[in-house]
This record gives structure tokens, C-alpha cells and sequence, in this order.
């Protein structure tokens, strides 16, 4: 464990060279911002903002009372908002962390095993990525009777290590071939202290690209399950609000304010991971890096 | 002189990368006459490519052309406009590039990028292209089937020659051959130089032969111009160069060529390549020269004619005068 | 090859079990469940006769083996069962009065976008430092990531309320009686679509904008590009037969992998619009409990997805020469 950090340590211009890169630094700007702001927001509310009818509905923003409006029940929509942030990348972020770590088990594994290990891990693999995710997920998601959070994580875990596991055992096979390892090989390091030593610092971008990417469709995959209904009942998420806003019309009664904040806010997060994601790839690939001049 | 064909002066083509500017080619000069086989040498990096892609202006940025001229035929190319330029590409000056195995595009049929390279500057009916293409592959020791192939499906030997066959289509007055044959094996290698020097004869055209491999300008060039981080360290008829070569640095690379008669001490040249950012102050080569003096370090020699037509950078040689030390 | 209609038919074998595990997954007797839900929205008229009809017609009352056949054989013929929402309408009824709309809408969608996006990709890829690129760029980025249904709403409020330009729902207009394919029906059509469609192009246009620059700027760089210019040719030919050529290939798979991910986007959108396509007829079934109509329409998606997948596999080798001809 400790010669795995100092090998990474000896990349310290690395970490360095990641947050020199503009895109890399905005996109994770924004989106600590974006955390902060709504976990800061959800503890100031005086009252429980899920709450039907604290306020009266439908009204439009105002300062200083409801700077966001009040949605078609009677609940503020800044604080709904800053909870609704705050469970969506809960989610994003809890199958973004699973999803990779299982997707990079799985790609080592099947990498470094070969033979039938691999073939069938990578049969299950790619039965995962063909597989369209999301009229899988409605299936799942309509059957289950009450939908929490932790449901919505766990349902869209099944589906967010595919990827991940695909392009890390593509990289680990390519790496394997590479001198360095047949050095390494020669001095008698045993397998898996190649795969820690060697193998894993070199990958640290791709888990990068690949934890950022899962965030990204985890994000936007609870979007679009909540938005047809199927989100978390118990709490509020994007997603939802979005489906309350659809299903109370709010696009034709005007109520712009209840379909502007989630988007808005989605579409703010989306860019930001998305951001991370290209200065990532960039970083990684200093070729493209260096077109641009 | 009527005879020249090509007069390079003063031409200087640098990048403008990260980590400074590099000089690639950092005044060089040099002349080509018509029909004459010359030939460029010099270790990898010192500039020897850029000075090719810079005589057919393929220069794209970072790089750019500083200054200095390439006068071809009395025309000083680089006061042409790119339209203009556009009549003498491979009209009259053409490329067989270092990498024959990218340089086919993978999507095509070898007739087809021939044909390209025809009809653009040359209004040809397919008849004719379907008698023409054949022709051209067989000039170069193709069967004409090859025409129909596509890039993959042929070997490195074979898709070196159909680019040779692509560079000679219109008959230009000058090719440019740079490392033509570096990416194959020794045997492949020599029945290409064969090839190229039948066509040469045959057709007339100038050479500008770019290798590193000495054995190779040895078998076939006229003059040889060496050179060393960016500059032309020496210049002179293929004979006076091989037989007695002056700059320290042309010993040095003449005699890296392996001998089957002399038994020799292969002498690697010792030290690291020059960096052409910061390069070392004086005579570029001076670090890495076994016979350096104290001027070498403070001022860079000048290209002074030695002996006839042959011209040496180097301060063991000034002022036309030998100080042998 | 003979791998490929291997994993073709274990995938969709897998999802047809998938299909078939899952409602039976359900504690309790599923017909009573649902029955029990739409009693709690009023619905009447369910008698202990009514259940066991039920049961027996969906061979409940048989094991699961024999279930799983009855399934497989029932599937394979076409009969998918009966909707519980728009009794007693069957499934696959119901599914094919959806079917059309949600092609229509993604066969447009995507041939727009992908031709928009790749034209549009090819010159500022092409083109080093581009003014067009500059601006068109950040616009491209952000509209790329935002989903289609949500770009969907944003068009919706401002061209179908703000300003009524097109119509808010539907595929057609209401009342219009089917006298047969007319001018005036199609065009009527055309302009109910154009705001699910304009979400989807938006967004993909973005996507297929920056990928083909990328793939550009990577063929820029080749030596054969070099070549061709080096040969006089003029840039137009160089980017036409030279760089898209080699550009569009990846493009073109790209199709393929990206058809799950829009068929899903345009569901989502169709719900925005309450365009009768598949998307809004499993919003409907989700909101109604219709298990039957539910796993009707993802069975037919993940055929759909699997088969498009399937063809752009096998027809990939015969456009990309260095595969036709095979490594010699």
C-alpha cells in the first residue's frame, strides 16, 4: 500500500499538471460550488420544504420571500431545489463510486486472468452494455413497490460497472504488453504487485474519465426515472421536480419557474462533470493537448 | 548558372513548441543542379525532414518559415501564393515521403490515388488514366494489378514503390526522397534505391536524397551536405566526402558506415543529441567534438570553400586555410 | 461473425428471461396485486371469477417451467398478451399503433442531426482556429449534455405557449378525420413533430458535431493528408475524398452505439409532448400498472437495440475496405 502511494507521489507534478488544466479546474469548481451551496441550503430551511401546501401554490419568484417560486403544492422551491440537488449527487456520486470500483475489479480481473475467467466476464459484460439501460431500469423500477434512494442507488449499479469494466481491462491488456511490466515480470514482482506497483498508477485517468463519466449517466439516468415517475417517492430529486412539473402542467400554465430550476441546475451539473471529463482526457492525452496550439 | 536547378538561401524554419523555439533548420544553404542526385545527411533531429517539408512547403503550424529563400528554377517559392505554388506541386516538385506506409490513405484503391495526383493538375480522360496508371506501375516494378489494390493489402517494399510511381506521374524536375527507405530491411532497401536511380536516369529529374544511413548517400549521391542541429556543417562532391572527409562530425558519421573489406573499431559518436532550443553556443557541435578548441566555444564557424565546390563549417579549417593541429 | 448471432441471441434471450423473471420476482399473487391497485383508483368490477380467469389466462396456475415455455412460445408467434389499461386491447396492438411514431421520430431525428453535426464538424475540425468554431462550440458542449426531454420543455414553453408557433401535444391534430393520405394531413404531421424533433437534433447535433472534429483533427494529422496536399490537390478534394472518407467510418458506428441512448432520449421526450409513440405508451402503462404493456414495450426496445446493433456489425466490414479485403 505504501510503495502504491509513493508511486503516485512520484507523479506529484501530475496532480499538479491536473489542476492547471482549465477545463479540469472549472468543472470541479462548479460542482463543489454546486454541493456546498445545497448542502448549506438544505440545513438552513427553518421547516421541512417537502411539506404540501406550507406556502401558497403556483406563485411567482419574488424577493425576498421565495426567490424561486412556489411549485403547484405549495412548497418553496429554492429549499426544494437545494435538497433535490443534494440527493441527486448523492446518487450520482454513490453509484459513480461503486460503479468504478466494481467496473475496475471486474476489468483487472477479467485482464489479468484471461482465459475463461475473462471470456465469461466479458460475455456478461458486454450482455450489460448492450442491453439498453433505460427501458431495464423502468422494468425494474416499476416493479419494486416504494422507491427510495438507496433503491435508486442499488438499481442503477446493476447497469453503471459495464462501461468502466470495459475500458479499464482495454487498457489493462494494452498496458500488460508494455516493457515496463515485462521488467517488472523479470525481477520477480509477484502478480499482484504488478497490478498495484505498475499497472494501476499508469490507469489513474482512466478510473478518472470513468468515475466522472458514471456520475454523469447516473445523474442523468435518475433524472429520467423520476421524471416518468419512477424516482424516489420519499424525497425530492431532480428528476422529480421535473415530473411534477410535467405532470401539474407547468409548461402551459406558465409556470416557467417550476421546470427552469431543475433544468437548469441538471443542466449545470452536466456540464460541469462533462467539463472534468474533456480536461481529464486531455491531461491524459497530451497529443490533443497540444493541437490546440 | 543555368545549370542550377534549386538554390536554397538562408532558410530558416522553426516551431514555436511549449517549451520554447525550436530551430529546426537555422540558415541553411545549399544548392541542387539539374539532374543531379544530392544528398542531405545528418542524425535524427537535426533538422534534415523539416528542411524537406519545407522545400514543398508542407509547413503547417507550430512551424513556420522565419525567413530566406528557396529559389527553384529562378521563382522564389515562397514569395508564391499558395494558388500559385499549387502549379508547381508535383508538377515540378515532388515528394516520396518518410512513411509510405501512412502516407497511402487506407480507404483507396492505389489507381484511385494515383489518379489524384494526375488530374489534378492535368485534365485526363479515364482511358487514358487506365493506360497511364499500369504504365507508371510497372515503371517501378509493380504488376499492374496493384492498381486495383488497396494499401493494406500490399508489402512495405511494394507500397514504397507505388508512391515512387505516384511521385514521378507528371515527370517533375525535382523529388524529393526523404528516409524513402528507412522503414525496410536491407534487401527491400537496395532494389528500391535501384528503382529510383533507373527512373532517375531515365526520366531526368533531380534528386534531393534525405537519409541518415551513410551507406546509403554512399551508393548513390552526387553531393552530400551534412547536417548537425539545424545547420549544413559540410558540403562537397559524394568522392571528396567519402574519401577525405573534413568536419569532425562527417569523420564521424562516414565512418559509422560498416565495411565487409576494412576491418574497423566502430566509433559511435559520443555525447547526446543537441537540443535546438537552447542550442550550444558557438559551433553547435563543439561538446561532442574530439578535436574542439577554445574558439569553438565562443564563435560559429562559417561555411568556407576548402577545397572545389566543397564547403566546410568548422574552425580547424578558416579562411580556406588547413591548421591541421 | 457466427460469435456475433451467438451474443445477438443470447442477449436477447437473456432479456426475454430478464422480462419474464422479474414480475414473478413480486411476493403475492401478482393478479390480485394489480387488481387490489386499480380497485384503489377506482376501477370496479373485479369478481373472485374475474381473478381466476385471469389466472388461468396468464398460466399462473401452471409451474414455472411450462410458464416460461407458454411465455417463450406465446412471444415468439407474436402474442404478447393482453393490456390491462386499454383492455381488451392485446399488447402487441397496442404497441403497434405506438411503433410508427417513435421511428418516425428517431429516423428524422437522427439522420438530421447526424448529417448537421458531421458537416458541421468537418469544417471547424478541419479548419485549425475557426471564428465558427469559437462561437458554435460552448453552445454545442452545453446543448450536448442537457437530456432531450429537457430541452424538450425549454422549447415547448417558449414556441408552443409563449409564443403558440407549433402545437403543444399530440401527432396530429385533434379532429381531423382520416380521409386518407392527403398533402394537408402530412403536413400536419410534419408540423406536430417538429418540436420533438428539434429537441432531439439539438442536443445530437452538439454530439456528432464535436466527435467528427475530433476524428478530423486525427486524420488532419496523417501522412497521407500531407501527401495530398503535397500532390497540388485542391483542399476541397483533400477533405472530401481524403479526410471524410476516413472520418465518417468511425461516425458510422457510432450510429449504432448511440441508438440505445437515443431511442431512450426520445422516449423520454415523446412523454414531454404527449406524442403517441412508445415513450408516451409506457408512461401511460407505468402510471396505469400495465406489467403486460410495460414488458411488451421493453422487449421490443431491447430487440430493436440489439437487432440495429446486430446490422451495423455485420455491415461495418463491407464500407471499410481494410476489413472487406482483409489483412494480407
Amino acid at each position: 500500500m505504501v510503495r502504491f502511494l509513493e508511486a503516485l507521489r512520484k507523479r506529484s507534478g501530475f496532480a499538479n499538471e491536473l489542476l492547471r488544466n482549465r477545463k479540469i479546474l472549472a468543472g470541479i469548481v462548479i460542482f463543489l460550488g454546486m454541493s456546498l451551496i445545497s448542502v448549506a441550503g438544505s440545513y438552513l430551511a427553518p421547516y421541512n420544504p417537502m411539506r404540501l401546501g406550507t406556502f401558497p401554490p403556483e406563485m411567482p419568484p419574488s424577493f425576498p420571500a421565495h426567490i424561486l417560486g412556489t411549485d403547484s403544492i405549495g412548497r418553496d422551491l429554492l429549499f426544494l431545489l437545494f435538497i433535490s440537488i443534494l440527493n441527486s449527487l448523492q446518487i450520482g456520486l454513490a453509484v459513480a463510486g461503486f460503479g468504478t470500483i466494481f467496473g475496475l475489479l471486474v476489468g483487472l480481473i477479467s485482464a489479468y486472468s484471461g482465459g475463461f475467467t475473462d471470456s465469461a466476464l466479458s460475455t456478461v459484460t458486454d450482455i450489460a452494455l448492450v442491453v439498453p439501460m433505460l427501458p431495464v431500469l423502468i422494468l425494474v423500477s416499476s416493479m419494486i413497490r416504494v422507491v427510495e434512494i438507496s433503491t435508486m442507488i442499488l438499481i442503477l449499479i446493476i447497469f453503471s460497472w459495464a462501461w468502466t469494466s470495459r475500458t479499464i481491462r482495454a487498457q489493462t491488456l494494452s498496458l500488460k504488453e508494455r516493457d515496463f511490466v515485462y521488467m517488472a515480470k523479470l525481477s520477480g514482482m509477484g502478480r499482484f504487485e504488478i497490478v498495484f506497483r505498475e499497472i494501476t498508477p499508469n490507469m489513474i485517468s482512466y478510473v478518472g474519465v470513468n468515475f466522472f463519466g458514471t456520475c454523469f449517466w447516473a445523474i442523468t439516468a435518475e433524472a429520467g426515472l423520476s421524471f416518468l415517475g419512477l424516482g424516489p417517492q420519499t424525497t425530492t430529486t431532480l428528476g422529480n421536480m421535473l415530473y411534477w412539473a410535467q405532470n401539474y402542467s407547468s409548461i402551459y400554465k406558465g409556470l416557467w419557474w417550476a421546470w427552469a430550476t431543475p433544468i437548469v441546475a441538471i443542466s449545470v451539473i452536466l456540464v460541469a462533470l462533462y467539463l472534468v471529463n474533456i480536461g481529464l482526457d486531455e491531461v491524459a492525452n497530451p497529443k490533443l493537448a497540444r493541437q490546440r496550439l | 548558372m543555368s545549370n542550377q536547378l534549386l538554390d536554397v538561401k538562408g532558410l530558416k524554419v522553426y516551431y514555436s513548441g511549449l517549451k520554447g523555439l525550436v530551430k529546426a533548420v537555422d540558415d541553411v544553404s545549399f544548392q541542387v543542379g539539374k539532374k543531379e542526385i544530392c544528398g542531405i545527411a545528418g542524425e535524427s533531429g537535426c533538422g534534415k525532414s523539416t528542411l524537406a517539408s519545407a522545400l514543398a512547403r508542407l509547413i503547417v503550424p507550430p512551424g513556420y518559415i522565419e525567413e530566406g529563400q528557396i529559389v527553384f528554377d529562378g521563382t522564389d517559392l515562397l514569395k508564391l501564393d499558395e494558388e500559385q505554388f499549387r502549379e508547381i506541386r508535383w508538377k515540378r516538385i515532388s515528394i516520396v515521403p518518410q512513411s509510405a506506409m501512412n502516407a497511402l490513405n487506407p480507404v483507396m484503391k492505389v489507381s484511385e490515388q494515383i489518379a489524384d495526383a494526375i488530374t489534378a493538375h492535368e485534365n485526363v480522360p479515364d482511358r487514358d488514366l487506365n493506360e497511364r496508371i499500369p504504365e507508371l506501375l510497372k515503371s517501378v516494378g509493380l504488376f499492374p494489378e496493384v492498381a486495383r489494390m488497396f494499401p493494406h493489402e500490399l508489402s512495405g517494399g511494394m507500397k514504397q514503390r507505388a508512391v515512387i510511381a505516384m511521385a514521378i506521374a507528371l515527370r517533375p524536375d525535382l523529388v524529393i526522397a526523404d528516409e524513402s527507405t528507412s522503414a525496410l530491411d536491407v534487401t527491400i532497401q537496395r532494389l528500391i534505391l535501384q528503382t529510383l536511380m533507373d527512373l532517375r536516369r531515365r526520366l531526368g529529374f533531380s534528386l534531393i536524397l534525405i537519409a541518415h544511413d551513410m551507406a546509403v548517400q554512399a551508393q548513390t549521391v552526387d553531393r552530400l551536405n551534412v547536417m548537425y542541429a539545424g545547420k549544413i556543417v559540410e558540403t562537397g562532391s559524394a568522392i571528396d566526402l567519402f574519401k577525405e572527409p573534413l568536419h569532425p562530425y562527417s569523420k564521424m558519421l562516414i565512418s559509422s558506415v560498416p565495411s565487409l573489406k576494412a576491418k574497423k573499431i566502430f566509433e559511435a559518436i559520443p555525447g547526446l543529441p543537441p537540443n535546438l532550443i537552447n542550442p550550444p553556443s558557438g559551433c553547435r557541435f563543439h561538446p561532442r567534438c574530439p578535436h574542439i578548441m577554445d574558439i569553438c566555444r565562443i564563435e560559429e564557424p562559417k561555411l568556407c570553400e576548402v577545397r572545389r565546390n566543397g564547403l566546410v563549417a568548422c574552425h580547424l579549417f578558416g579562411d580556406g586555410i588547413e591548421q591541421r593541429i | 461473425m457466427a460469435k456475433r448471432l451467438a451474443a445477438y441471441v443470447v442477449v436477447l434471450f437473456a432479456a426475454t428471461l430478464i422480462n419474464f423473471v422479474i414480475p414473478r420476482l413480486i411476493p403475492g399473487d401478482p393478479i390480485r396485486v394489480v387488481i387490489a391497485r386499480l380497485e384503489m383508483r377506482g376501477r370496479q368490477g373485479f369478481s373472485e371469477d374475474l381473478v381466476l380467469q385471469y389466472t388461468h389466462m396468464f398460466g399462473l396456475d401452471k409451474d414455472l417451467f411450462t410458464q416460461f415455455t407458454n411465455y417463450m412460445t406465446q412471444m415468439l408467434r407474436g402474442n404478447l398478451g393482453l393490456s390491462i389499461s386499454w383492455f381488451p386491447s392485446s399488447v402487441q396492438e397496442v404497441i403497434g399503433r405506438a411503433l410508427p411514431w417513435t421511428l418516425y421520430l428517431m429516423f428524422t431525428s437522427v439522420i438530421i442531426s447526424w448529417v448537421i453535426g458531421n458537416v458541421l464538424g468537418a469544417i471547424i475540425g478541419w479548419q485549425r482556429d475557426s471564428k465558427l468554431a469559437r462561437a458554435i462550440l460552448p453552445a454545442a458542449l452545453v446543448l450536448g449534455t442537457i437530456p432531450y426531454y429537457m430541452l424538450a420543455i425549454s422549447l415547448a414553453f417558449f414556441f408552443a405557449y409563449t409564443i403558440p408557433l407549433f402545437p403543444a401535444t399530440g401527432s396530429s391534430s385533434i379532429g381531423i378525420i382520416w380521409h386518407g393520405i392527403s398533402l394537408g394531413y402530412i403536413a400536419d404531421l410534419i408540423w406536430h413533430s417538429v418540436l420533438p424533433v428539434l429537441s432531439i437534433v439539438i442536443s445530437s447535433v452538439g454530439w456528432w458535431m464535436m466527435s467528427m472534429k475530433a476524428m478530423i483533427a486525427n486524420v488532419l494529422g496523417e501522412d497521407y493528408i500531407m501527401l495530398a496536399r503535397a500532390k497540388g490537390m485542391k483542399t476541397s478534394v483533400i477533405l472530401r475524398k481524403y479526410a471524410l472518407r476516413n472520418a465518417l467510418l468511425p461516425q458510422v458506428t457510432g450510429l449504432a452505439m448511440t441508438i440505445g441512448q437515443t431511442m431512450s432520449g426520445a422516449l423520454l421526450t415523446e412523454v414531454v409532448f404527449a406524442y403517441p409513440g412508445l415513450g408516451w405508451l409506457l408512461y401511460n402503462a407505468i402510471t396505469n400498472l400495465d406489467y403486460p404493456v410495460i414488458q411488451g414495450v421493453v422487449l421490443l426496445i431491447i430487440f430493436t437495440i440489439s437487432t440495429a446493433v446486430l446490422l451495423m456489425d455485420l455491415l461495418y466490414p463491407i464500407i471499410d475496405p481494410r476489413i472487406r479485403y482483409g489483412e494480407k
